[in-house]
């Protein structure tokens, strides 16, 4: 199979994107830029303690200064807004923008200060004086759990925010037959995407028309509506305007809790308000904390490498409070045993609450920690038999000719030839050339390993864990939509209707609607719509776009193609059938001079309703609105559901290096081979992986919110949130192939997180393979220079 | 986080001298580094104001201090509670008061505080640092009173 089948004009070309231009040329408009008249700023003060008791809070001096226009506390702001949306059935677990009475972790947002500037903001928000009364706090997820707890919602009765026992397949059984069995503990350090741009948002209420206009650097599900609710507004009381850039997201971008402050406040002081969190606020208190995970893991197999069946126990720390975070528990349930043929799953989540910063959504939405401890456990099981690990994954992969391919939990994998992907990577790294690198450093007395990860990306972004962790919660469809209007011009415009936080869907759409219109990309216009203009969306996650924004398109462009050919058969005399399209204008086959050219069909279609054929609409556009194929169902009894449509995958060989004097990590070669089905761009996609595998080379070695032992984060500022910069990215080879997913239009599947779901598994793998030789390994992540070294010290006096 | 603080220092002046200066209010003000205010509350409890700065968070403490365990004039307990915009701190340290000949005494202290806020994150790695150089400047400043007032 080839690189990029189909025969296609534009999709899978590689063409410069729409958005380079503005953004190269430093014209990117982010919120930042908004700047309306008479704006007036915000600043946080927040909390130092982990858990306390707000006695009183002094907020005179702070008003005192000249240009300061209010203190917003928790006791206000509570009583006027209702609590934000928790993604489980956890009422009494109420989240609102500012504390009330208590604060439950260092850093929750206590009192809110408007002035005329930032710095003001500032400087009032450190005299205004807060009374606490320090109390007992949980920081340890396991302890946590236990019985006597300290509870960080008392109303809640628990700090269990979710936890249920899966059991998919004869689970017992394939334990009591299996010839081996083993057992081990993975960790998941609490990390994130950490974009340079913090959140942002300006808010401006216009008492004369009721309406709330908001600008916001978001990347949010149903944003306007959990803002409209939230506030208790009509839907049509909130205007998001979708058009600001964003400065990178990945998943953090929310913004739920900062735009219900921030909207409340531009409302009730009828001044436009603006609040841009500066890195301590962003790291402490805002949504940047991702998934926090132990796994225990358990699986069953035979001497000749088969793997029969899995036993997960996912503990996830979600910190203080919940908004869609527990939900990362339940994307992986979709791609639960990943590319193998693992025939049975026992999966227990549990979401727990402690005394930390609130966890949000990160890129993959919990996908790639659960591959990491999926690829740990291929990896014991190849250590523990004493067998090659491509060879075992080779021995247990799900073979080509295997797809459609229903996994024990319920959901079928549409496509996929992880052989040929592995296959062609191994090649593409002279994979013997590459160990035989390792074992020459080894020799020469340096410690050096080989990395392997072979893992899914679910995408295409069906919400199917909604109903499967609340069952109060029917929602089965999570469709995307696209308007496509053909002026009178003759002009092409694409109207999204999300926002975007540099994914290229510009281009995404400009591709779809020039290839099936056959009009150049680069004439087509593509805009975003605000969310009082827009059709249903459900925003930029889960790898969707590609796949449901570019569906979208492509049904929209489909039905403007069938008006025009209407217009054409009804003007010609001639059956549709016996028509041709080619570059946008029509013809008869086989008697060219019955033709009518682009322009004259718009022409007709615009201006000349007397030409029209009876009931076609006058004017030229389309709208099209896309269920997620594959969605609609809701989960079973025993919890099986489908969840994504579509699977990509991405193989990962890296070679490390690791200084045995400063136990310094080098990644000398790294390599991916990659299958997202069909590409419509391929520099986005490229991009898209290099940037995935840089964020994988940050969670596996360096990344991390690490808490002091009194609840304080140690790591706010990038002196300690180490991020791995151009000297730790080394060159990456992206080595391309292409299964067709036969649920979409092009074949496309997605790729927003590739890269990202297999690096940090890879690495591992790797440190794990240098380390082997001193009978030594390391099961949390990050791995760093420390933990390296303290087991290289361990390892010596062995 | 907690911050740990241990030393001695000799001082050129009497046991029963320097047990006057440290429970002097008006010495304490004008010898804690960034202290700007000390009100006595009587029963051996006061009300201090500092200004601090970590790294690159400056701020103003408001807090009590207590002084507990009195042995004059050889040992005491003091105790520390203060917060303010850059965070909260909470600690006791205790001294001992050695008499070494006529006209010099060494003063041994041992301490912990938990610190909490924007300094214990941003500062964390150069807290420590932080406080023994106001230890520092405060027996620097402490020695000047000594010199100066014979």
């Amino acid at each position: 199979m080839s690189a990029q089948p189909g025969n296609y004009r534009y999709i899978g070309t590689r063409r410069r994107t729409k958005e380079d231009p503005r953004f190269v040329t430093g014209r990117g408009h982010y919120v930042a830029d908004i700047a309306l008249p008479g704006m007036k700023h915000v600043a946080l003060v927040t909390s130092p303690h982990a858990s306390a008791r707000i006695k009183a809070i002094r907020t005179d001096k702070a008003l005192a200064l000249p240009g300061v226009h209010y203190a917003l506390t928790g006791e206000e702001l509570c009583a006027n807004v209702d609590p934000l949306y928790v993604g489980v059935d956890a009422p009494k677990v109420a989240r609102y923008p500012l504390a009330r009475g208590v604060v439950r972790y260092a850093g929750e947002w206590v009192v809110a200060v408007v002035a005329d500037s930032r710095a003001l903001a500032e400087d009032a928000a450190e005299r205004i004086e807060i009374d606490y009364e320090p109390t007992d706090y949980i920081l340890d997820p396991e302890k946590a759990i236990l019985p006597g707890a300290v509870l960080v919602h008392p109303d809640h009765g628990s700090n269990v925010l979710y936890r249920r026992t899966f059991t998919w397949g004869p689970v017992e059984a394939d334990f009591a037959k299996a010839q081996h069995k083993l057992a081990f503990r993975a960790r998941w350090g609490r990390s994130a995407t950490v974009p340079i741009e913090t959140f942002g948002i300006a808010a401006q209420w216009d008492p004369g028309t009721g309406l709330l206009d908001v600008w916001a650097s978001i990347q949010m599900p149903k944003y306007p509506d959990q803002l409209a609710r939230a506030l208790r507004l009509p839907g049509n009381a909130v205007r998001v305007h979708f058009d600001v850039d964003v400065g990178g997201s990945y998943g953090v971008k929310r913004g739920i809790k900062h735009t219900v402050l921030v909207g409340y406040l531009a409302k009730k002081l009828g001044m436009p308000v603006r609040f841009i969190e500066d890195r301590l606020e962003n790291m402490r208190g805002g949504d940047m904390h991702g998934p926090d995970r132990i796994f225990d893991m358990q699986v069953a197999f035979d001497t000749d490498g088969t793997i029969h069946s899995l036993k997960i126990r996912a503990l996830d720390d979600v910190g203080a409070y919940a908004g869609r975070s527990p939900l990362q528990l339940g994307k992986p349930v979709g791609a639960i045993v990943g590319p193998y043929r693992i025939t049975s799953v026992e999966y227990e989540p549990i979401s727990v609450l402690t005394n930390k910063t609130a966890q949000e959504a990160v890129r993959g939405f919990g996908q790639s920690p659960t591959n990491y401890a999926l690829e740990t456990a291929i990896d014991r099981v190849a250590r523990h038999l004493g067998m090659d690990r491509v060879e075992l994954r080779r021995k247990n992969f799900i073979t080509r000719d295997q797809f459609p391919y229903l996994i024990p939990s319920g959901s079928t994998y549409d496509s996929g030839d992880y052989h040929t992907v592995l296959d062609k990577a191994l090649r593409a790294a002279d994979f013997p050339a590459l160990v035989a690198e390792r074992d020459a450093a080894r020799k020469a007395g340096r410690l050096a390993g080989v990395g392997i990860a072979t893992c899914l990306e679910p995408s295409g972004g069906n919400s199917a864990f909604e109903p499967l962790f609340n069952p109060k919660n029917e929602t089965t469809t999570w469709m995307d939509s696209c308007l496509v209007r053909v002026d009178i011009s003759g002009a092409v415009t694409g109207v999204m209707n999300t926002s975007t936080s540099g994914q290229g869907h510009e281009t995404l759409v400009a591709t779809v609607l020039g290839e099936i219109l056959e009009r150049d990309p680069d004439t087509i216009r593509v805009v975003h719509a605000d969310s009082l203009n827009a059709l249903p969306s459900n925003s930029p996650v889960g790898s969707r776009m590609a796949i449901m924004l570019g569906g979208a398109a492509a049904g929209a462009a489909k039905k403007v193609k069938a008006a025009l050919m209407a217009i054409a058969a009804h003007n010609l005399g001639v059956a549709q059938e016996s028509l041709e399209y080619r570059d946008g204008s029509i013809s008869a086959k086989g008697d060219a001079k019955k033709s009518l050219s682009w322009d004259q069909l718009v022409e007709i279609a615009h201006r000349k309703f007397h030409k029209l054929p009876p009931g076609l609409e006058p004017g030229l556009q389309a709208k099209f609105v896309w269920e997620v194929p594959t969605g609609g169902g809701l989960p079973t009894a025993d919890g099986r559901i489908q969840m994504y449509p579509c699977y990509s995958f991405e193989a990962h060989l890296v070679l490390v290096e690791i200084d045995p004097a400063t136990a310094q990590p080098k990644i000398r070669r790294y390599l991916c081979g990659h299958d997202c089905g069909t590409m419509i761009n391929p520099d986005i996609v490229h991009g898209m992986t290099y940037g995935g595998i840089a964020h994988g080379i940050g969670a596996a070695l360096y990344e991390k919110f690490a808490f002091s032992d009194n609840g304080q984060l140690a790591s706010q500022t990038f002196m300690d949130y180490l991020m791995p910069s151009a000297l730790e990215v080394p060159g990456i080879d992206i080595v391309d192939h292409c299964t067709p997913s036969p649920l979409t239009e092009f074949g496309q599947k997605g790729s927003g997180e590739a890269g990202y779901l297999g690096a940090p598994a890879a690495i591992a793998s790797a440190i794990n393979d240098a380390l082997a030789p001193l009978g030594a390994s390391i099961d949390e992540l990050p791995m760093t220079p420390l933990a390296i070294w303290t087991q290289l010290q361990g390892g010596k006096t062995q | 986080m907690a911050l740990e603080l241990k030393g001695e220092q000799a001082l050129k002046v009497g046991q029963q001298a320097l047990w006057k200066l440290l429970n002097d209010p008006d010495v304490l003000a004008k010898t804690i580094p960034g202290c700007n205010t000390v009100r006595a509350l009587g029963d051996d409890r006061y009300e201090m104001g500092l200004k601090l700065q970590v790294a690159n968070v400056s701020g103003e403490y408001m807090g009590s201090v207590a002084i507990t365990e009195k042995q004059e004039p050889a040992h005491y307990v003091l105790a520390v509670e203060g917060q303010g915009s850059i965070g909260f701190m909470k600690g006791s340290a205790a001294f001992d008061l050695e008499p070494k000949g006529d006209n010099e005494t060494l003063l041994r202290y041992a301490g912990s505080a938990e610190v909490g806020g924007v300094v214990a994150g941003v500062g964390q790695r150069v807290l420590s640092g932080v406080a023994k150089y106001m230890v520092g400047r405060f027996f620097k400043a402490l020695e000047k009173h000594i010199a100066d007032n014979p």
